[in-house]
């Protein structure tokens, strides 16, 4: 008996598949900390870890590597702390930083992996982990959840679909003149409070940069109305700057809660059709304004009388004057108790004009930042998914096997099945990140030409007759025009991390997507890539119908033999429920 | 102290799920008293899963002493524990996770408690037990009225059998004008229907009473309603529900042993394969003994068969303490009444015995 009798037992040879690999996992909260754990007991190998992020009080519910006295350092180099003494197998590193930094890790750091594991919680680490994938084509373990629902998605470049190859979600934003000037639900008062009054009264950038698109509005008279809010709050800085704690309050509210309100109430065809907003609900305000106070009320969260509202208005707003007189570049922060209390206050009055329900302190909280439930099974089954899905990198040898027998998971509300499981899916043929090729060019740019990268690059994908090479941002470096630049050095034109493009001059292959490395005294390493035929337009299609027949063939055939499409069952009366790509949130 | 709301503390802690389930939910979960027999790896997650969830009272029983194995599948111990009790040796660190949780272990045998001991739990849950346990929980599960869930891993496979008697939970579906009071599905109702309105969309809510099927009265009457031909049933059921109930109905008892001394005697394997084929009524076809590839995998879930697997562990401990959870906070259905991990594809159906 072994501490790896069981993986012995259950792998035979190939557990050294495990031992031998080397992953990167991104990310090391909810789905992190478990699937660290899962990994570690997998015997993989080396492990590193990368996370930016610091612990907080509501991480401990779930990620149970992290304990009280945790809070507020690197989540990353806790996690490898905590595993420590389970660990037999692995060797662990710890990163303290943003994944996107390329200079804490450029794309030579992700090459070292075989696999890579993403446990990340918002879109834009995930859609550039997507990318620098398709560059340095690894695979890609992707997973997310949000409260009782999660999904698993294994991403082999070029292969099955990628991150990018359905649009996700964005998130839902409102009509400026709601959130302006006709709020009818609370998340348009607490919209206002955050994104407009706030932003307009504490940030530091000059508000009059602020454009207005009368378009946006029901007439003229109400984007004027608003222009004139606007340049109005501009003014109130100033006395937020100059002022008196008593003015201040008084100043604010009644040009915010009064004044504005009044002018709205000009424009007639508003409330043609809808309540007019009143001040019956606040009318006594003056009267919880006489004592001002920087303390808040013990009560304050509950937001349950006009003078908890009132008060906290005054309290968080007097505390904020204090933080911005002295220089503080003060941004929301839910969890910055004067920023939240504020715009909880100020939506809260709001939301009495126009005759809202008001909300307390805990809702407010979820819906101005934006938070999103989470629970430890639903990571732990998440985590198990995508770990477990994962080993079918191991025990098969070549892509085309893994792709065959991986699984895409996400959860369901049905009562036959935990988990929907459906085979990968072939890549959108359109998508925005993996329709073009990519690959890793190494270099050494100041000994180089732009000819020997020329002639290099015919060499070795094939070209009939010559290449034309722009950057991503559509600099022109060469094409037979430009014969001149291929005697200068690369050092002239690109740098490390500079993205080529390369386009076939005969239109037989398809565009390419080269990532520079730059490498001193380095030979011209160019990456293996399976350069597809040129695809063909639909409406070019049409009119000439017959002629790229033999070549579409041709890239049909070479697609063909990964046939990854969710398979329907003749006699099925259960339709298989598709993954939620559209209503994906993480 | 139970009585009381929660304390600003505990609503900052358990936020993120608070705003899931609610603080009421919260505080049933902290009143509630659950029983884990067996620390086996998915035995770990599940108490991992509900320590961090806040709990009232955990109570832990098993009567193993530590094993080498038992290092890659127990991150509650470390190496210089092994040869103590597994439940003395993991309960400082199941401790430290969660103050707030009431910890209490036990090293005895299960199978030695008085049935009275038993009484103050809400839930028992089990993890390892074979057919006759299984059977011998679920007896004193009933006796008492108390809802009992097991659960195992067998390598990259897993099974989950729900016994929760007969209980209320409430759900959130679709809105739908034609909906009645009545049956629900082949083993629930629909008792009440309420209507909500959540971001201007119309939803109902239903509470859904569920009924459950003793261990021992299981049969195929309800697959045999769901999928009434041979045809259909070699479509949706998956062999592993036969391979892992046969594997259960072993003589020999696995739980604890050395994983190189759990051999399975293949011909008495195969007689309980084809005694659960005639029990639940399915086609002696479902499983062709003579195929090759039949072989194959045999040969693959017998080698899985009572090993220990962190993933699979991930996974059905997550589902289960869910399960638990939501039974105690009256949400969401809970698996009626068996579920198998295929880990081979990824899947997780439920099949209703
Ligand atoms: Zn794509």
């Amino acid at each position: 008996m072994a501490v790896d009798s069981y993986i012995k037992k259950m792998f035979g040879e190939k557990s050294s598949q495990f031992a031998d690999a080397k992953v990167l996992l991104v990310g090391a909260g909810g789905i992190g900390c478990e699937l660290l754990k899962d990994l570690i007991m997998m015997n993989i190998g080396e492990i590193h870890v990368l996370d930016l992020d610091t612990i907080d009080l509501s991480n401990l519910n779930r990620q149970f590597l992290f304990r009280h006295k945790d809070i507020k350092q690197s989540k990353s180099k806790t996690a490898i702390a905590a595993v420590e003494f389970f660990n037999y197998k692995s060797k662990l590193y710890a990163y303290h930083g943003s994944v996107l930094d390329t200079n804490l890790f450029p794309l030579s750091f992700f090459k070292q992996f075989n696999i890579i594991y993403n446990a990340l919680d918002n879109l834009e680490a995930r859609f550039y982990m997507n990318r620098m994938c398709l560059y340095l084509n690894i695979p890609l373990y992707e997973s997310g959840t949000t409260g009782l629902k999660g999904q698993v998605q294994p991403i082999y470049p070029y292969l099955t679909e990628c991150f990018s190859c359905v649009p996700k979600e964005t998130p839902k934003t409102f009509p400026v003149c709601t959130i302006r000037s006709t709020p009818s639900k609370p998340v348009h008062c607490i919209t206002w409070a955050k994104d407009f009054l706030f932003s307009q009264l504490f940030s530091n950038e000059d508000t009059n940069t602020q454009e207005i698109d009368a378009s946006e509005f029901t007439n003229e008279e109400e984007a004027e109305a608003s222009k004139k809010e606007v340049n109005e709050l501009a003014d109130l800085k100033k006395i937020i700057a100059n002022e008196g704690d008593n003015e201040i309050v008084i100043k604010i509210f009644e040009k915010i809660f009064i004044a504005d309100i009044e002018r709205l109430l000009k424009i007639e065809e508003l409330w043609k059709s809808r309540e007019k907003p009143s001040f019956e609900q606040i009318k006594d305000y003056d009267h919880f304004f006489k004592d001002i106070n920087k303390e808040y009320l013990t009560t304050c969260k509950d937001q349950s009388t006009l003078e908890e509202i009132l008060k906290t208005f005054a309290s968080s707003l007097l505390r904020l004057t204090d933080r911005f007189k002295n220089n503080e570049n003060i941004e929301f922060d839910k969890d910055d108790e004067d920023t939240l209390f504020f715009v909880m206050s100020a939506s809260n009055i709001r939301s009495l004009i126009f005759n809202i329900p008001t909300k307390n302190e805990f809702d407010v909280k979820q819906i101005a930042g934006n938070i999103i439930p989470a629970v430890a099974t639903t990571n732990a089954i998440m985590a198990g998914f995508s770990a477990l899905s994962s080993v079918n990198y191991f025990l098969e040898n070549d892509n085309i096997n893994r792709v065959v027998k991986s699984k895409m998971v996400f959860d369901s509300s049905s009562t036959d099945k935990v988990v929907n499981s459906s085979k990968l899916i072939k890549p959108n043929p359109s998508c925005s990140a993996c329709s073009i090729v990519k690959g890793i060019i190494t270099i050494d740019l100041s000994s180089t030409t732009l000819g020997q990268l020329r002639d290099k690059l015919i060499e070795k994908y094939n070209y009939g007759d010559d290449v034309e090479i722009m950057t991503l941002d559509s600099r022109l470096l060469y094409d037979f025009d430009l014969e001149d630049n291929l005697e200068e050095k690369l050092t002239n034109f690109i740098n490390d991390q500079t993205v080529l493009l390369i386009n076939d001059s005969d239109e037989k292959f398809d565009l390419i997507e080269l990532y520079v490395l730059n490498s001193q005294n380095s030979e011209i390493i160019l990456p293996e890539l399976n350069i597809p035929l040129k695809k063909i337009k639909p409406s070019e299609n049409e009119n000439d119908e017959n002629d790229d027949d033999d070549k579409l063939l041709v890239d049909n055939e070479e697609n063909n033999d990964i046939k990854v499409t969710v398979s329907l069952d003749d006699d099925d009366d259960l339709v298989e429920e598709q993954p939620p790509m559209k209503k994906r949130k993480f | 102290m139970s009585d009381n709301s929660l304390t600003a503390d505990e609503i900052s802690l358990y936020d993120r799920q608070i705003r899931l389930w609610g603080m009421a939910a919260q505080k049933s979960l902290r009143n509630s008293n659950i029983l884990v027999i067996n620390m086996s790896g998915v035995g770990v997650e599940i108490i991992k899963n509900l320590t961090l969830g806040g709990i009232g009272k955990l109570t832990i029983i098993d009567n193993n002493k530590l094993k080498e194995q038992d290092l890659n599948c127990n991150f509650f111990v470390e190496k210089d524990q092994i040869g103590e009790f597994k439940v003395n040796a993991s309960k400082l660190k199941i401790q430290d996770m969660n103050p707030r949780v009431k910890i209490e272990i036990d090293n005895r045998n299960w199978e030695d408690l008085e049935i009275e001991e038993f009484k103050k739990f809400q839930i028992i849950i089990s993890t390892g037990l074979n057919s006759r346990q299984i059977s011998k929980i679920d007896g004193i599960s009933r006796e008492l009225n108390i809802p009992m869930i097991t659960c195992c891993v067998h390598g990259i496979n897993g099974f989950i059998f729900n016994d929760l008697i007969k209980n209320l939970s409430w759900i959130k579906v679709e809105f739908n004008e034609n909906r009645e009071i009545g049956e629900f599905n082949l083993v629930s109702n629909i008792v009440k229907i309420d209507e909500i309105m959540e971001n201007d969309n119309k939803f109902h809510k239903l509470l859904i009473e569920n009924k459950f099927r003793k261990w021992d009265e299981l049969n195929g009457k309800f697959l045999n309603l769901q999928f009434p031909s041979d045809k259909k049933k070699k479509k949706k059921i998956n062999i592993l529900l036969i391979m892992i109930l046969s594997l259960l109905d072993m003589n020999e008892e696995f739980y604890g042993k050395d994983i190189e001394d759990v051999v399975i005697d293949l011909e008495e394997f195969k007689l309980h394969i084809s005694e659960n084929l005639n029990k639940f009524e399915l086609p002696q076809s479902l499983i062709e003994f003579e195929n090759e590839k039949f072989d194959k995998y045999l040969k693959i879930f017998i080698r899985n068969a009572y090993c220990e697997y962190q993933p699979s562990n991930s996974i059905i401990g997550g589902v289960v303490a869910q399960d638990v959870i939501n039974t105690i906070v009256q949400k969401e259905l809970a698996i009626n009444n068996v579920s198998i991990l295929d880990g081979f594809n990824s899947e997780m159906p439920i099949y209703i015995l």
